[in-house]
């Protein structure tokens, strides 16, 4: 690509961008639901889209974290891609749950997965009694480039 | 690095940033207590707390954003720096005003609406040579142990 290629797509996804998708996923569905591992062990991989239902290239930029347990635990949930037992992890949060709540943590910089790559994330939880659980939603960006 | 070299490195960290991730330190375990020296006057920064040993982190790495959990000792306001170097010779790199929520009694925690969510930066800060983590915190109550629980969010890859 070359140097004008580089700057247009510069100046086509950061400042005229009419083709960009911002999307959920899972789409028109509850999180998904992630159990930790105990002790801030990771726990098993949870499919959050599979692979036919990303239809173009995507890009990650935050999760959308709600409470699981009434009483609340600290975790550390990873985001990831790659078919079911060959996950990569792409990015690693911290979040604080507690009574009911939920929040949004937001990459700076989204992180790009190819057109039909399964998502997945994967939790762990502090306690070291209990695998706590967490709800999931992947937020995601179609139409850059 | 060249016209070229700079344009190609910024798409690829805001575009075609398949390489980009993210990981917490600390990784694995509870965040790090960064709390005052129990000396500091109210508003005046307390000594450094390290978070990760040089030489701990992936070189580069890219400082994102921060978490804190619920307060010890008492509620406070305060500004919380995130510094690299050695001990010492800290360089302060980001500041952030946090409000500290202490958990011990029961009351309080039900008072509590909502969680302590991330707070990322627009611009990540590159930390060259894997160098040693460190934060202070200046806090608006008197001299004591207060402080909260943090970890910091690093990428790695960007521009690449």
């Amino acid at each position: 690509m070359g140097l004008t290629s580089l700057i247009g797509s510069l100046y086509a996804d950061l400042a005229d961008s009419t083709n960009l998708r911002y999307l959920v996923f899972p789409n028109l569905a509850a999180g998904v639901t992630l159990t930790g591992g105990k002790a801030y062990a990771y726990g098993a991989w949870a499919e959050i889209v599979a692979a036919a239902g990303i239809t173009a290239d995507t890009w990650i930029y935050g999760v959308e974290l709600t409470e699981g347990l009434a009483a609340g635990d600290q975790y550390q949930v990873q985001v990831g891609s790659g078919a079911a037992a060959a996950e990569t992890g792409l990015a690693a949060v911290p979040f604080d749950s507690r009574r009911a709540s939920g929040d949004n943590v937001d990459l700076p910089l989204p992180v790009k997965v190819l057109n039909a790559t399964r998502i997945a994330a994967r939790t762990a939880n502090a306690a070291a009694g209990a695998a706590n659980t967490i709800i999931a939603k992947v937020k995601a960006i179609q139409g850059l480039v | 690095m060249g016209l070229m070299d700079r344009v190609n490195a910024i798409v690829l960290a805001k575009v075609t940033s398949d390489n980009i991730r993210y990981v917490t330190q600390p990784a694995g375990a509870a965040g790090t207590a960064m709390v005052s020296d129990g000396a500091a006057a109210a508003w005046a920064f307390a000594a450094y707390v390290q978070i990760v040993a040089a030489a701990t982190i992936t070189d580069p790495s890219w400082l994102c954003g921060i978490h804190i959990d619920t307060a010890a000792v008492e509620h406070h306001n305060a500004d919380l720096a995130i510094a690299s170097g050695a001990a010492a010779a800290e360089v302060d790199l980001a500041i952030f005003p946090y409000r500290g929520l202490f958990t011990g009694a029961t009351a309080v925690l039900a008072a509590m609406p909502v969680n302590p969510p991330a707070c990322m930066l627009p611009y990540p800060i590159r930390l060259a040579g894997a160098p040693r983590l460190a934060g202070r915190i200046r806090k608006s109550t008197a001299a004591s142990a207060a402080g909260v629980t943090l970890k910091v969010v690093l990428a790695t890859g960007v521009g690449t």
